[in-house]
């Protein structure tokens, strides 16, 4: 029995294409394409089906650009790593054709990268040698630092801003740069700023360092804050005069706060307490506890805070435990842009005991600690004038 | 053929004691066999039989939990991977890819071994032995194609490629025939016989049973993971052995319906 | 030399020359300028083209190995639970440290330690889930490292450190959970340190030259095992191998950026489909591609900081670039292999 394994006459021919020209595989396969695109059936006789476009594995139908692709993936690189970055002399004309289109493109892109930069001018000193003596530029990732700048007047020293600043600011101050918020900054603006301080608020080893070491290459001071409780809010006020070049209306600040302290709690003896629930949020139900300034604000507002009996800080707690407490007044953080569910909720429940505080910055420790204290207790006690505290006591003793 | 005592090195498969387990079920008890050079050696028997383990067991992919498997006197765990895909190539039951591999590709795996071993730049239009390959099994007119886009029987032609690029004295093909037509049959009993005709030791693991008649020259019939019999085809399908293995009876006919077909030129 | 290398870099080349050239400035009000950088400005984008380009590498060739191992084209580098763990070891160094915020009640060595940054705990626990999920994808029934067993565990390991990260979030105080939020959409700072990006190149260049030496076993080693064994490869090396590898570029590019997802699955697969999937072209141009596409994403990112008040995190614009490319590839084709 004779087995005739070529049985179709492009198999002879390129049979004798190798014994007589060996060349490499690709240029059979070449021929191979060619002589199926011309009939457009393969070697067995079999149609060959029609694909749609993008496909790129159909002989004889390939676009051009295909072809070339599909004849350089079977073309031979060894394993060794040296030879395969040699060329291997493949005999496909189109190359030096991409070859020069890719080097086009490649030039193209760097005169579009590099020509800009040869029309820039140089650029202003912020980058040169620095000066010995700075004027104050603060950048702030703290929005009460922020706040407690401008009231002191020293907004001229404020060069950037954080995000969360952006609602607050008013006037010239919202065309402040932003710095980003106070774990990823933009670093390249901090470096074309050149700042003298940098304000954060955050545990000192949380503090990236990266950012310690760029403060410490830029000769920017890193001014760590701390505005938990009033007494906080003083100290802080004295630094942040100091490194903005207005220490003096800075104590004079801080002067006018313990006055103004120092008398509200002298005339707290006045009004009984107020049960009071502070709410950060309708749902879930975070409060006020204790240990922080908007409890303190509750207290000098002539109002006892009974979130404390929660704990410290801003304890989140369900709806029935709310409405198991004793509370005159419910205090609700909603400024009129936020939208909050359960707010319905507590309407529902408690009705005129509800009063809403609608400044945004409440939960911000500034310098109008003060005004926020009297609003609040403008809310607490409707009868706010000091005038009533007399009369007001027998009626409220008897109320309660 | 069977019996070479006088050239025990010179056998290139031999089966010591071999048994198998997967786990908890077992597969092969106590296999002797030995394969020589030079012959077509049909392994059959019923499904779950152990053929396939076999074909796992010799190219190293699964150890036996006691025997041992020796290929050219050497046991097949002391010979590297390197040296071992040098003596034995197989063709399996099942052929999986993935990725979308051309067939060029496909059989060019076979080769990644050459490359390592040859001093210079080896490019495949030196490369004898792929284009060799490649025209004995006719895969030719499919190298650009992706291999998943074939017909089961083109892909087993390229597996066979592959594993005659290979370029080894053993080989073995595990069921090479279930989905070839009736031609590439054929073609695929030409080529083996013209490896046997190089001394190569051809290792055919089958269910067909016209197959095994018409091609082996030692058939070995395994039931139940034990060796059942093992000799030249009229000994080992006789027709008491194959009652007792597959419990059919043989036909009437005298010759196996297979010799029908021949090739017509 | 083919064509697909030099064009590969030549588009990285000139990813990297945009971003470079490109950046706010404060004249005319913040107005985006482009013109080469000097001073300070040319060595904090540098490092961050740099940091970019080291995780989008690392990543892409991550994703190579990981989908060789797993013989899937849709792994990517995240599917064994390496982000999960590195994120919890993060989410629990910012607990500590939030707990203990007085520096004075620490030694002098906890404080170093602890200021140097989430990366040594993101490291820490993107080894321990690889510990975990080596430990459980190996089983003597299946096998070592078998690809199913892997892919449980992966998933086994990210649900759990994703539900222990949400528990330990819960005891934070909320601005700390601002915190980890930011993390967890990755993040390619100028501010680097430089032992940082030299490790990342340092492991990104060995585990591509691992890789380039094993190319052709890698080929066969994604088929079955009994056809790997067959044709001489050695399948628990090659498993092993992988398996490392993809584990340390992961865990190196999460220490680097966090998290940025995507990059690892799409540029492995955008390669493959324009040049075919021999490891060779793979292993040679994914990487590249990675790096292109993580500095074109950061590049877009920065611009949008700039445009609009708060910068797009990088996770989210790789997915926004990535997401639609992929979608395109795949509709490109007749049939779903």
């Amino acid at each position: 029995m004779c087995l005739c394994i070529f049985r179709q006459s492009n198999r002879h021919a390129a049979e004798d294409a190798w014994a007589v020209k060996q060349r490499s595989l690709v240029n059979m396969n070449e021929r191979i394409y060619h002589n199926v695109g011309r009939r457009g059936r393969s070697s067995t006789g079999r149609a060959l089906p029609l694909q749609g476009r993008g496909y790129r594995f159909e002989p004889g139908r390939l676009h051009p650009l295909w072809q070339f692709v599909r004849w350089h993936q079977i073309g031979p690189t060894p394993g060794k790593l040296s030879q395969m970055f040699k060329a291997t002399g493949s005999a496909v004309v189109n190359h030096r054709l991409y070859a020069s289109r890719v080097a086009v493109l490649a030039v193209v892109i760097l005169v579009v990268t590099v020509l800009p930069g040869c029309h820039a001018k140089s650029r202003s000193p912020k980058d040169a040698d620095m000066p010995t003596r700075r004027s104050p530029q603060i950048v702030s990732t703290v929005p009460a630092a922020t706040q407690i700048l401008l009231q002191l007047k020293a907004g001229d020293a404020l060069a950037a801003v954080s995000t969360y600043d952006k609602p607050l600011l008013t006037g010239r101050w919202r065309k402040l740069p932003v710095i980003g918020n106070y774990i990823r900054l933009n670093t390249e603006l901090m470096v074309q700023i050149h700042p003298t301080g940098l304000v954060m608020q955050m545990a000192p080893s949380l503090i990236p360092a990266g950012i310690r070491n760029l403060c410490h290459h830029l000769d920017c001071q890193i001014i760590d804050i701390k505005l938990n409780s009033l007494r906080d809010l003083e100290s802080t006020t004295l630094r942040l005069g100091s490194a903005s070049g207005s220490a003096g209306r800075a104590r004079e600040a801080v002067n006018r706060l313990r006055c103004q302290i120092a008398s509200m709690e002298r005339h707290l003896a006045n009004w009984p307490a107020i049960p009071v629930v502070y709410c950060l949020s309708s749902n879930p139900l975070r409060i006020v506890g204790g240990g922080n300034f908007m409890n303190d604000e509750i207290h000098l507002a002539g109002g006892k805070n009974v979130g404390r009996l929660f704990g410290n800080g801003f304890p989140k707690i369900t709806h029935a435990e709310l409405l198991q407490l004793h509370v005159k007044k419910i205090l609700i953080w909603h400024p009129e842009k936020v939208f909050q569910q359960g707010y319905q909720w507590l309407m529902r429940h408690y009705g005129n005991k509800l009063c809403r505080i609608r400044w945004p910055d409440a939960d911000l420790l500034t310098l109008n600690v003060v005004q926020k204290i009297r609003r609040i207790r403008a809310l607490i006690h409707p009868s706010t004038d000091p005038a009533q505290a007399a009369s007001t006591p027998a009626r409220k003793r008897r109320s309660q | 053929m069977t019996d070479q005592t006088s050239h025990k090195s010179h056998i290139p498969v031999r089966f010591t004691n071999v048994s198998f387990r997967y786990h908890t079920a077992p597969v092969l008890h106590d296999v002797n066999m030995d394969f020589g050079a030079g012959c077509i050696h049909c392994i059959v028997g019923p499904n779950g039989s152990g053929k396939s383990t076999l074909a796992g067991l010799l190219i190293g992919m699964l150890s036996p939990q006691s025997g041992d498997v020796q290929i050219n006197g050497q046991s097949l765990p002391t010979i590297s991977h390197h040296q071992r895909s040098r003596l034995v190539a197989l063709t399996p039951q099942r052929i999986l890819c993935p990725f979308d591999y051309s067939v060029l590709e496909f059989v060019r795996m076979a080769r990644h071994q050459s490359w390592l071993d040859m001093q210079g730049v080896e490019s495949i239009s030196g490369d004898k032995v792929l284009q060799q390959a490649l025209q004995t099994t006719g895969v030719v007119h499919l190298i650009g194609r992706p291999f998943n886009e074939l017909s089961a029987g083109e892909q087993q032609r390229v597996a066979i490629a592959r594993m005659l690029a290979q370029d080894t004295p053993i080989t073995v093909l595990d069921e090479p025939t279930s989905a070839l037509d009736i031609e590439h049959q054929l073609e695929l009993v030409a080529m083996v016989q013209a490896i046997r005709q190089k001394g190569g030791c051809v290792i055919w693991i089958t269910h067909d049973l016209h197959m095994a008649l018409r091609t082996a020259d030692n058939i070995v019939m395994l039931k139940n993971g034990q060796v059942v019999i093992a000799g030249p085809p009229e000994v080992a399908l006789a027709d008491a052995v194959l009652g007792e293995v597959f419990g059919v009876r043989r036909g009437g006919l005298q010759q196996p319906q297979f010799e029908l077909y021949s090739k017509t030129n | 030399m083919k064509w697909w290398l030099p064009l590969s870099l030549v588009l990285f080349l000139g990813v990297a020359l945009l971003s470079l050239c490109t950046g706010p400035t404060l004249q005319h009000g913040l107005a985006i300028q482009l013109a080469i950088p000097h001073g300070s400005t040319f060595g904090l984008r540098l490092a961050r083209i740099a940091a970019a380009a080291i995780v989008g590498a690392s990543l892409s060739l991550s994703g190579v190995y990981l989908q060789n191992l797993l013989r899937n084209p849709l792994a990517d580098p995240y599917v064994l639970g390496l982000s999960g763990g590195a994120s919890l070891g993060v989410v629990l160094w910012i607990f500590v440290v939030s707990m203990c915020s007085q520096p004075a009640h620490l030694p002098v060595w906890a404080v170093d330690l602890l200021s140097l940054g989430h990366t040594i705990p993101s490291f820490i626990g993107a080894a321990i889930a690889m510990a975990a999920c080596f430990w459980l994808g190996t089983s003597r029934r299946s096998g070592f490292m078998d690809p199913v067993r892997l892919i449980l565990a992966g998933v086994i390991i990210s649900t759990i450190t994703g539900a222990c990260m949400l528990l330990v979030n819960s005891f934070l105080p909320p601005y700390q959970q601002n915190h980890v939020y930011f993390y967890l959409f990755g993040y390619i700072s100028e501010i680097t340190p430089h032992w940082l990006l030299i490790g990342g190149g340092g492991v990104l260049g060995a585990s591509w030259m691992i890789g380039l030496r094993y190319s052709r076993q890698l080929d066969i080693a994604s088929l079955s095992d009994i056809e790997a064994a067959a044709l001489g490869v050695s399948m628990s090396r090659l498993r092993l191998i992988n398996f490392v590898l993809s584990s340390l570029l992961t865990a190196a590019s999460v220490a680097i950026a966090g998290p940025i997802g995507f990059v690892g699955l799409i540029c492995p697969h955008i390669t493959r489909r324009l040049l075919g999937p021999s490891h060779q072209r793979l292993l040679l141009v994914a990487p590249i591609l990675g790096a292109s596409l993580l500095i074109g994403a950061d590049f877009v990112a920065r611009l949008s900081g700039v445009l609009l008040n708060e910068p797009i995190p990088v996770g989210v614009m790789t997915a926004l670039i990535g997401g639609p490319l992929f979608l395109y590839m795949m509709r490109s084709r007749t049939g779903w292999r």
